[in-house]
């Protein structure tokens, strides 16, 4: 899923292993693009980032991304979309 | 025995302004209600959902209030209650300047919250028929189906509570208007989210929230002097009511009246108060007494209850 994001946009991935508390904390530093995990839409963390719409129907799993960027969040939401048809 | 206040014999004009203000109040409660089911179906429970919620549940009680006062103020006076009720809209009223201070109160705090918190919104893409588009267009048309009707009923509301002088439907178009204020707060802020402010939106609210306190404040200090006994004032533009001197005058121009003084007092939509007179002749007063009320009940039907007292010169 990572990936294809990164081809799509022509970026080069770099991933970081944390704890979901620590991957929220980076997204609000500016620290990270963008997180995975175990987050669904009932996840306590959403009120604190951004988040896409679930790119697995039925997981219902979203990717968090850093608070008030909707020009981001659009496009990652956009190539979601298009990539579960 | 006691004595009891007779109905009021209103005119067909308010009869008539009354029975349409009903109307309007009824369809807005219909239009509130059907919001209220609407959000609760399709919000699930988010808690800016619940508070959004709140504030329709808010919204209902000027309109309820202002029918309630609008019936309890037709009942007659019973021995138990010799004046009748002709003050349940003054009560209504109360409660309506309660909860636009109460609307005014959580907007506040929540704006007030949001600029602290400094957690700039995320509003991304949703999909509709099958297309992605930007979640913000969506709140945007939700919030012209809120604010668009609640901007032409407050403007009903206000232009209907005039004429029957009725200070608990005026309140409401105040609510009505603190509605559709904050909602239009939140379509700039949707649009101030998009292009990058993410401060846009509490900031606007924060300032809607400080003209909806205004007005409470003053729709409770109005309500509160209406029911300790002040001068009446006309509802909406708030100027000294002009029965009161008109009163003075023609009590004044009465050929057996030297001078006249009067004291009146808002019952509702109709007024009660004492005039002292002063006679030049004294000569059949009871008569004379008698006809000077009719006289001014048949000019002013508002001045419904008058006692004319008379004082030696």
């Amino acid at each position: 899923m990572l990936e294809r994001i990164a081809a799509e946009l022509e970026a080069k991935l770099t991933l970081v292993c944390a704890s979901e508390a620590a991957l929220v904390a980076a997204l609000r530093a500016g620290e990270l693009e963008l997180a995975a995990g175990a987050f669904d839409g009932d996840s306590p963390w959403l009120e604190k980032v951004g988040s896409t719409l679930p790119y697995s129907r039925h997981s219902g799993r979203l990717l968090l991304t850093p608070p008030g960027e909707n020009r981001w969040l659009m496009r990652l939401d956009q190539l979601i979309v298009a990539g579960s048809r | 025995m006691s004595r009891l206040t007779p109905p009021v014999s209103y005119p067909a004009s308010f009869v008539d302004a009354e029975r349409r203000a009903k109307r309007i109040a009824a369809y807005s409660i219909v239009y509130v209600v059907s919001t209220i089911v609407v959000m609760g179906l399709a919000a699930g429970n988010s808690q800016a959902m619940k508070t959004v919620w709140f504030d329709d549940i808010l919204g209902l009680i000027p309109p309820v209030s202002f029918l309630i006062g609008a019936v309890v103020a037709k009942r007659r006076a019973t021995p138990e209650h010799p004046y009748g009720f002709l003050r349940a809209p003054m009560i209504g009223h109360l409660a309506n300047a309660l909860a636009l201070i109460g609307f005014g109160i959580m907007l506040f705090a929540e704006a007030v919250t949001t600029l602290l918190e400094a957690t700039p919104p995320s509003i991304g893409g949703t999909v509709v028929l099958g297309e992605v588009i930007w979640g913000g267009w969506v709140m945007l048309a939700a919030l012209a189906y809120s604010i668009i009707p609640m901007a032409v009923f407050g403007r009903l509301k206000e232009r209907a509570a005039l004429p029957i002088h009725d200070r608990a439907l005026y309140a409401d178009a105040a609510m009505a208007k603190a509605d559709w204020l904050s909602g239009g707060a939140a379509v700039l802020g949707v649009l101030g989210v998009g292009m990058g402010f993410w401060w846009a939106d509490a900031t606007a609210a924060l300032v809607v929230a400080l003209d909806i306190l205004h007005d409470g404040v003053g729709q409770i200090r109005g309500a509160v002097s209406r029911l300790i006994g002040a001068k009446p004032r006309t509802v909406g533009r708030d100027s000294e009511d002009a029965l009161v001197d008109a009163l003075a005058r023609e009590l004044s121009a009465l050929d057996w009246v030297e001078s006249a003084e009067v004291r009146l007092r808002e019952e509702g939509h109709v007024l009660f108060g004492e005039a002292c007179v002063v006679a030049r002749d004294t000569a059949e007063l009871p008569r004379r007494i008698a006809h000077a009320r009719e006289l001014i009940r048949e000019r002013h039907w508002r001045m419904h209850d008058l006692t004319i007292t008379v004082a030696d010169r």
